[in-house]
């Protein structure tokens, strides 16, 4: 077999790196696009937390810490009975969700509640004739349960990594941008460079042969092994959320991922056709 | 180069490079992934590491219980030793996990009969009372200091009066205890309890003023020391 010429072994060579780079960033890309589509889109967070019946189970744990806190403050359990309204939660949660995606910061706004509970307090000693309340004590109940109720609002982590978050919230559409232009510009010189076209195919086909397995690994181990549904969260409620989001978020990383298998076939038959028609 | 040498060039169709490369842009990608991560794996591990248990998260809110009643005359397997006492073998000990309930709590002179957990979470205190984790279990020779809601199983703590008499029922031996004196301190004070403490007394606590509508800032506490029970045997195992 006569042995290729050492200029054509370098630009080979160059192809293959050219190849591995268009892998990585095909693989950035696609991470890229599932990050906006899913965690930096609040509307991906609250249609899962609607669909893992997040505000129901929200609820149910609320009205279970408030039982607690009535038992440590002389309140009735049946003082908590629909005392959580869950359009109030939606609504809160709605809010908390907006202004942190809008950059002004994970609020949660407590008044209302604050409002209802001193309401169905004075109805509560009004209608048991309870004579034994002190001023700072009811002040301490009626924050300590704010408290409870904002703290069950809250998403862990969140506010403490909102600069980081809402940093590459906003960077996001130029990255992406960025990525694709790169994307097109090497597919370009891999097609355009080689002076036989179906070389080109060869080398794009490869790329996205690597992306389809770099990005189909681990969301398939992730599944297969089950390690999502491992996740540690005190909250029920926020766990099947979670869970049910990192779910999505896999199954969209996998779509990708055969998506890019789907290509890389698709340019691998139309290697072989095109290299056929040169050898004939 | 002729046409004849062209096609001699792309006679032979390598269809390995299709599956290898691939695999080699793989490892290649991960690669690069590591080492721009490298400096911050270490945060993203102990991150993981919080966020992931190696089994599935039990949300039920049931307790484990493992008492189970030692009768008056059942004989326990004890150990004398030099100071020629008998102690509660240690392996006979089944010491509880944080919110097991492993015995119970009784005053009959304020009408208190409880379950004791250990632990004084929400769990515990919403089905009866519960040792205080940093504090010991009955018979470890320590401080007992057990927590209960003035609203619910420790209301009749109110009763509480120097000279009666508080049995833990454990599943290695029952204790007695006879109660010394009552004190209404501040929540924040430290100084009502001694967890340090070198002998084996029972401080119970809960919120005060009892029947008060709203969270209080003072603490009733009911002290106790010692009458009867077989302490266990710390030479080996833990408490």
């Amino acid at each position: 077999m006569a042995k290729k010429p050492f200029s054509s072994r370098v630009r080979n060579a160059v192809f293959i790196v050219l190849s591995f780079l268009l892998t990585l960033i095909l693989f950035l890309l696609s991470v890229c696009t599932v990050l906006e589509a899913t965690l930096f889109n609040p509307e991906f967070i609250f249609d899962n937390m609607n669909s893992s019946n997040y505000f129901i189970d929200k609820s149910d744990e609320i009205t279970t810490s408030l039982i607690d806190l009535g038992y440590a403050s002389g309140l009735d359990e049946k003082f908590f009975d629909d005392f959580i309204d869950e359009v109030m939660l939606c609504d809160d949660t709605r809010e908390y969700l907006d202004n942190y995606y809008s950059g002004n910061g994970a609020k949660i706004d407590t008044t209302d509640f604050k409002q209802s509970f001193n309401a169905e307090l004075d109805k509560y000693i009004q209608e048991n004739n309870i004579k034994n309340v002190n001023g700072k004590s009811r002040d301490k109940l009626v924050n300590k349960a704010a408290q409870i109720y904002r703290f069950s609002l809250e998403i862990p982590l969140f506010s403490k990594l909102s600069a980081y978050f809402l940093t590459a919230k906003n960077a996001m559409p130029f990255i992406l941008v960025g990525l694709v232009v790169l994307a097109g510009v090497i597919c370009v010189v891999l097609i355009f460079a080689n002076k036989w076209k179906h070389r080109g195919v060869k080398y794009i086909c490869y790329a996205t042969s690597g992306a389809f397995l770099a990005l189909g690994i681990i969301p398939a181990y992730l599944m297969i092994t089950g390690k999502i549904s491992h996740l540690n969260l005190d909250s029920r409620a926020l766990y099947n959320m979670f869970v049910q989001s990192a779910n999505s978020i896999c199954i969209a990383v996998l779509f990708i991922s055969l998506f890019f298998l789907l290509v890389s076939v698709g340019l691998f038959f139309l290697f072989r056709r095109m290299y056929k028609k040169v050898r004939s | 180069m002729s046409d004849k040498k062209r096609r001699h060039r792309h006679k032979k169709f390598d269809g390995k490079s299709f599956i290898i490369l691939p695999i080699i842009f793989l490892f290649g990608t991960y690669i690069v992934l590591y080492l721009a991560l490298a400096p911050s794996f270490s945060t993203i591990f102990s991150a993981a590491g919080m966020f992931f248990s190696d089994n599935k998260k039990d949300y039920s809110t049931e307790y484990e219980n493992i008492f189970v009643p030692v009768s008056e005359n059942s004989t326990l397997p004890t150990v004398t030793k030099e100071d020629k006492k008998s102690y509660v073998k240690n392996d006979a000990v089944e010491y509880p996990n944080y919110g097991n309930q492993f015995g119970e709590l009784i005053i009959e002179e304020c009408g208190i009969d409880n379950k004791l957990f250990f632990g004084d979470g929400e769990v515990a205190l919403r089905n009866g009372v519960g040792i205080y984790n940093g504090s010991f279990i009955p018979g470890y020779g320590g401080t007992i200091l057990v927590a209960g809601h003035n609203n619910t199983y420790f209301n009749g703590l109110k009763y509480a009066e120097k000279g009666q008499t508080v049995v833990i029922r454990t599943s290695y031996g029952n204790y007695e205890y006879r109660i010394t004196g009552t004190a209404v301190k501040k929540a924040t004070d430290r100084t009502a309890y001694d967890l340090n403490a070198d002998y084996e007394n029972l401080i119970m606590y809960t919120c005060y003023p009892f029947d008060e509508l709203g969270l209080t800032d003072y603490r009733f506490f009911v002290y106790a020391e010692l009458v009867s029970g077989t302490p266990i045997d710390k030479s080996t195992g833990e408490g």
